[in-house]
């Protein structure tokens, strides 16, 4: 039986930084590579001796270029390496889908979030990062990009389990896109055993809106299955439902109920479901505080376009 | 592979490997001592450095990807002198201990300062909370950024 | 005698003055351990032991000998003497502890099995990944209660019990007898924690010309060289332990680390060899804080007389003994906390099981049982409905009083001032007015000893010189971990021969060149140390002031603030010249002294008393205000004061430091920190996922330094090292059950969110 042993530094490969986006995905067809863009969680796997691979294919010159934004009636498109820093800035998306700015700044430290991307991160698919519950949630189609094709993936066929994907050896995501209904309020909460660690629970959920009405809702958790997990019948029974106490109590009972969430060293199974019903609680407010207070900021600018007119 | 890039205004040269880190190679390539192994994970701030301005762990950061950067560690020449005045303001209010620390440390304060930054103390222990120190229980380290931050404007 | 030299007018001390080596660490210009070159260095990493229990059946280092740069596999059979012998209780019992290397019955998962030399560290490692180790896995024990028990596994052939230390006070048998008498029973729990300094075990070893066995590593004790030298079958002085400023001790360092391997390896390749612990290796593998499980039985009357209490205490020594009798000792000694109580009761034990060894880690086992009187006293004035601190108060020890051992505490005991601080900076909670929060304030009042007990005959050197440019030569072995040890050493001697502190400079830690001053631990230097250095400081400035008055006659002299002497009839003499006429005189200006501590007879552990324990102790009260999220059971810490009675504040800015520094470890230890095992298997090994306090969730926290004048160290100064950490768990547990109500309280550490959750639905979040 040969023993753990833990490195300093990483064994030896190499190294390529490639100036296109296309030299990338050539070299990607090399064995043993690994696209490099953040590392904020590939290197320390090296370092330990946890992951060995042959080489790295560094994306930095070619990060710009997967840096875009583009926004259409329904959709988003984000491009894969905008760091989580960036992505905490609401501005980014111009005020559209602000649930990226709330998970970004769940997310480590400020050094870790100016050095980490959203792509790095949906790659290393840690079940428990922020990232991985938005995507969850949002279910977006993941754009694929190899030398010999570019896919598109709904996330929810791209995550297999803990750190397993269907992303393959030679592919890259380069972007995400996303359907947004027409008009959208988001709730992200989690709780963690220090800021900035991965969280024990973290809940992520939108509602969609007809004027005041719930028309559509999603909710995702983590840390109560292997992987995030979305509750389509709970969150059906929101739709055509105001906001109101008792919907709220209705949805966090309903979620417990659901969850059959695992017990570990760090957290055991009673625990976990009552952060599930709490935290669902706590992102259901944050989502319809925010409907109200857009409502009463377009009743205010209704109210003074109304006193201008008499 | 050949890299090249100013480390502490002095060009630095280095044959390196692929999977040659930052940190391996400021330590047993340029004698960079001053760049401490805490974790190799990136998660104590030990070994960070300012890459172009920008705070980084080394320890995770490999060098090739650093070719042609502006690489500044502690040791670096300071005519403006925000180093010295951080140096000074961590001596006056005691904040290092053992001191292992705090070089990694210090290079984080001094973006946050050459930004021109005035933060609470709330926001300074939020912006350090990459960095762990074990002995000082972080207040003088508090008291001696806030300071440096309120002379810094007087000084550039 | 070295403590009357209070003088009315210091210069020096009291002085919050910049620490030189605090200027050299900011300028990034320290050379650590692991910072440490030589040409032809070779680098070693050791083969671990992936079971916690199992016997070795075969290890195969073929493979690791054919992989590229490995250049010699060293087991067990290369080391001449593999096994270390001590006597840790220091009364006279030879206990086997652990081997260099073990080839025969694995005991904890990370042990070491061999160590692999290799021409880079990426080498060493390739080859120690190749060893191939066989393995007969055998059944386990990892609950020290169940260890106790008839039929365990026994750990090591002896019986799993290390040590069990009593003490026996009154009569606690006949006291309890009074029916009218309230009696409470609580159990309170602590984890395994790690001390996570930031400098990984680090060091390297060489042999010089003279053929001299030479390490510089980070260590808290150069006469570690001792053992070197047993184990290599050697004459002592051929072994040299050099210990440059060290990157965080906590303890960590106090038992050998890297030593024994370095020295193999140099003795055996004859090259220079580097070895630097990886984290996680460190995380998973170093001994750690000892778990205790703490059974409290405490009686009082009605009207809020305590009249009895019994402590049972084990604590997990993991598979081997290291500092554990000491640990288990100090725990026992100050089980009754600083109360005054006639019938006491103490069983306090170590026990053997197949998890990772525990050993010293700053408050030496009596920190942890702060956890348990602090909390014992609050629940009994809770029950009698009374308030907790008058019932405190109204126990508090004074000086004179006889201790639980039969001891008498013979110093200032400020208790009841720096509570009186403490209740007045903390003021009254708030009220808030969030439904889900709720406020909670809590204090706890402590004592820790300082200094060893007192059979160890504890004794500390140093070596002083004028240089004839008026300089000031110092020489100690004392290891400066970063508490600033050398420095106020320094201060002390400036002070004494009335020289500027910038004249003074220490030479410090080198086991074959400084005085040996003993280990940094114990919260021993400054009062051991600092004494050899009042006393030598003493002899010099009596020497200079027998070459001033031989060659310039008798006139009076005084000293001016640069260190020149000058007479009333107008005489200036500086140092150098003071120098050059004892030169003329044939009269050294150079003292080596030593300084014994108080000494005494060892414990007597059968009646369970003592003439005197620890030389001394001190004494503080910590206070912290607490909101807790009754939704989530997450703790935020919204103030916290801080108060001791240090003696004198030889640096005060230092001993702030020191009290800053042990709350927020404290904090740590108290809320999150906690290293996790899996029937022994380390499952928190990342540095990652070891739960110590950033800055951000970390309040400011108000010192407030208390000076009674009436310690045992130089200028009547207290150890504050360790006891800043002590009061940290109780205030914390206090202030949540405060927060939370009637009959809600974590009795177990870390108090995390779910505990506290636990709690407040009901069940018993000690148990979850």
């Amino acid at each position: 039986m040969h023993c753990e042993v833990f490195g300093l530094y990483p064994y030896p490969f190499d190294y390529f930084r490639p100036n296109t986006l296309e030299e990338a995905l050539v070299l990607a067809q090399g064995d043993g590579m690994k696209f490099l863009a953040g590392g904020q969680s590939l290197v320390p796997l090296l370092n330990l001796h946890v992951a060995e691979i042959k080489g790295v294919v560094d994306l930095q010159h070619v990060a710009s270029a997967l840096k875009f934004v583009q926004s259409q009636q329904d959709r988003l498109r984000l491009g894969a390496l905008w760091t989580h820093d960036e992505l905490s800035h609401s501005s980014l998306l111009g005020g559209r889908c602000p649930l990226f700015s709330q998970a970004a700044a769940f997310i480590g430290h400020p050094r870790i979030r100016r050095r980490g991307t959203l792509g790095g991160s949906i790659a290393h698919a840690d079940p428990l990062a922020e990232w991985i519950l938005v995507m969850t949630l949002l279910d977006p189609q993941l754009i694929l990009a190899s030398a010999k094709e570019e896919r598109q993936l709904p996330f929810h066929d791209y995550l297999l389990g803990p750190m397993m994907t269907a992303l393959s050896d030679d592919e890259l995501i380069t972007a995400v896109e996303i359907s947004l209904p027409e008009k959208a309020t988001y709730g992200f909460t989690e709780v963690s055993r220090r800021p900035g660690d991965y969280a024990l629970v973290a809940t992520a959920l939108s509602v969609g809106w007809d004027r005041d009405r719930i028309a559509q809702a999603d909710i995702a958790i983590s840390g109560v299955s292997d992987v995030p997990r979305t509750f389509p019948s709970i969150s059906r029974d929101m739709c055509q439902e105001y906001p109101s106490h008792g919907l709220v109590e209705h949805i966090k009972h309903a979620v417990e109920a659901a969850v059959d969430p695992p017990s570990d060293v760090l957290a055991g199974a009673s625990y976990r479901r009552h952060l599930a019903g709490i935290l669902v609680e706590k992102a259901l407010h944050q989502a319809f505080d925010e409907m109200s207070n857009a409502g009463e900021t377009a009743a205010k600018s209704i109210g003074k376009s109304e006193g201008e007119r008499t | 592979m050949q890299v090249e890039f100013q480390f502490n205004d002095e060009r630095a040269i280095c044959d390196i490997a692929g999977h040659e880190t930052l940190l391996a190679v400021l330590r047993d390539k340029l004698g960079a001592m001053e760049v401490k192994y805490g974790c190799g994970e990136g998660a104590c701030g030990s070994c960070v450095v300012l890459v172009d301005g920008n705070p980084l762990a080394s320890c995770i950061t490999l060098c090739a990807s650093v070719d042609g950067t502006d690489i500044m560690s502690v040791k670096a020449p300071d005519p403006p002198g925000a180093w010295a005045l951080l140096k000074d303001r961590f001596a006056a209010h005691e904040g290092a201990q053992c001191g292992f620390c705090t070089p990694g440390l210090l290079a984080s304060c001094f973006a946050l300062v050459q930004r021109g930054e005035k933060l609470t103390r709330q926001e300074i222990r939020e912006a350090l909370s990459g960095h762990l120190c074990r002995c000082t229980g972080y207040h003088h380290i508090v008291d001696a950024v806030e300071e440096a931050m309120a002379i810094w404007p007087t000084m550039s | 005698m070295a403590n009357d030299v209070l003088t009315p007018q210091l210069s020096v001390i009291g002085k919050g003055v910049i620490r030189e080596d605090v200027r050299k660490k900011v300028a990034g210009e320290v050379l650590y351990s692991a910072d440490w070159v030589m040409p032809g260095m070779l680098y070693g990493k050791l083969v671990r032991a992936l079971y916690s229990h199992a016997k070795i059946k075969k290890l195969s280092s073929q493979d690791a000998r054919h992989v590229p740069g490995v250049v010699r596999i060293i087991e067990a059979k290369d080391v001449p003497v593999n096994q270390f012998y001590d006597d840790p209780s220091g009364l006279g019992e030879k206990v086997a502890q652990h081997k260099v290397f073990q080839d025969d019955e694995v005991r904890y998962a990370g042990e070491p099995i061999c160590l692999v030399i290799a021409k880079t560290p990426e080498a060493a490692e390739k080859g120690a990944r190749a060893i191939g180790v066989e393995y007969e896995p055998l059944p386990s024990i990892h609950n020290p209660l169940d260890a106790l028990k008839d039929d365990a596994i026994l750990v090591h052939p002896g019986g799993n019990t290390v040590v069990q230390w009593n003490v026996h006070k009154g009569n606690t048998q006949v006291a309890i007898q009074d029916p009218n008498l309230v009696h409470i029973s609580r159990t309170y729990r602590t984890q395994f924690v790690d001390h996570l300094y930031l400098e990984p075990e680090s060091g390297v070893g060489w042999v010089d010309n003279d053929g001299i066995v030479t390490l510089r590593c980070a260590t808290q004790v150069v006469e570690h060289y001792r053992n070197i030298a047993r184990m290599l079958n050697i004459s002592e002085n051929r072994v040299r332990i050099i210990c440059p400023y060290v990157g965080g001790g906590f303890g960590g360092k106090e038992d050998m680390t890297v030593e024994p391997y370095l020295a193999i390896a140099a003795w055996i390749t004859k090259k220079p060899v580097k070895m630097v612990w990886s984290r996680q290796e460190s995380l998973q593998a170093r001994p750690k804080r000892h778990p205790f499980v703490m059974t409290y039985d405490l009686w009082a009357k009605p009207c809020g007389d305590v009249v009895a209490m019994k402590v049972d205490v084990t604590g997990d020594a993991g598979a081997y003994a290291l500092l554990s009798p000491r640990v288990l000792f100090a725990a026992a000694v100050v089980a009754t906390g600083p109360y005054h109580i006639d019938h006491v009761d103490v069983t306090s034990r170590a026990v053997y099981t197949h998890n990772v060894p525990t050993s010293a880690f700053r408050g030496f086992g009596a920190m942890q049982m702060a956890f348990g009187y602090e909390q014992i006293m609050e629940e009994m004035a809770q029950k009698l409905g009374i308030d907790s601190v008058g019932f405190r108060r109204r126990h508090f020890i004074k000086k004179g009083d006889t201790l639980a051992t039969g001891e008498i505490q013979d110093t200032a005991v400020w208790l009841n001032e720096t509570l009186d601080k403490v209740l007045n900076e903390l003021g009254e909670a708030p009220v808030t007015d969030d439904g889900s929060k709720r406020i909670g304030i809590g204090i706890a009042c402590t004592m820790q000893p300082y200094g060893r007990t007192v059979w160890f005959q504890d004794h500390a050197s140093c070596w002083l010189n004028l240089e004839s440019d008026g300089s000031v030569i110092l020489r100690t072995g004392v290891p400066d971990i970063g508490g600033g040890q050398a420095a106020s050493l320094c201060q002390i001697a400036a002070e004494i021969l009335h020289v500027p502190l910038e004249a003074v400079r220490a030479y410090y830690g080198d086991s074959a060149l400084t005085p040996l001053a003993g280990g940094t631990f114990a919260t021993r230097q400054l009062y051991m140390s600092g004494n050899a250095v009042v006393k030598a400081a003493q002899e010099l400035q009596e020497k200079i002031d027998h070459v001033l008055k031989t060659a310039w006659g008798d006139e009076g002299w005084q000293w001016d603030e640069e260190g020149m002497a000058y007479s009333p009839s107008g005489l200036r003499i500086s140092r150098s010249a003071v120098y050059e006429a004892a030169n003329a005189l044939h009269y050294p200006l150079s003292v080596h002294t030593t300084f014994h501590a108080q000494s005494g007879e060892g414990y007597d552990n059968k009646e369970g008393r003592a003439v005197k324990t620890f030389p001394d102790f001190t004494f503080g009260c910590h206070g912290a205000l607490v909101e807790v999220d009754v939704q989530t059971g997450t703790v935020k810490v919204l103030r916290y004061v801080a108060s001791h009675d240090v003696g004198v504040a030889i640096n005060p800015l230092s001993v702030e430091g020191q009290i800053h520094g042990g709350v927020v470890q404290g904090l740590g230890y108290a809320l999150s920190e906690e290293v996790l095992y899996q029937d022994g298997q380390c499952v928190t090994a990342l540095f990652s996922q070891y739960m110590a306090p950033t800055a951000e969730q970390m309040p400011d926290i108000t010192a407030i330094i208390l000076e009674s004048h009436e310690g045992k160290g130089p200028f009547h100064a207290r150890g504050i090292g360790e006891p800043a950490i002590a009061p940290v768990a109780p205030a914390i547990a206090n202030a949540v059950a405060n927060a939370l109500g009637p009959s809600c309280r974590v009795r177990s550490l870390p108090i995390t969110a779910e505990k506290i959750w636990g709690e407040l639905s009901g069940l018993d979040g000690s148990k979850i």
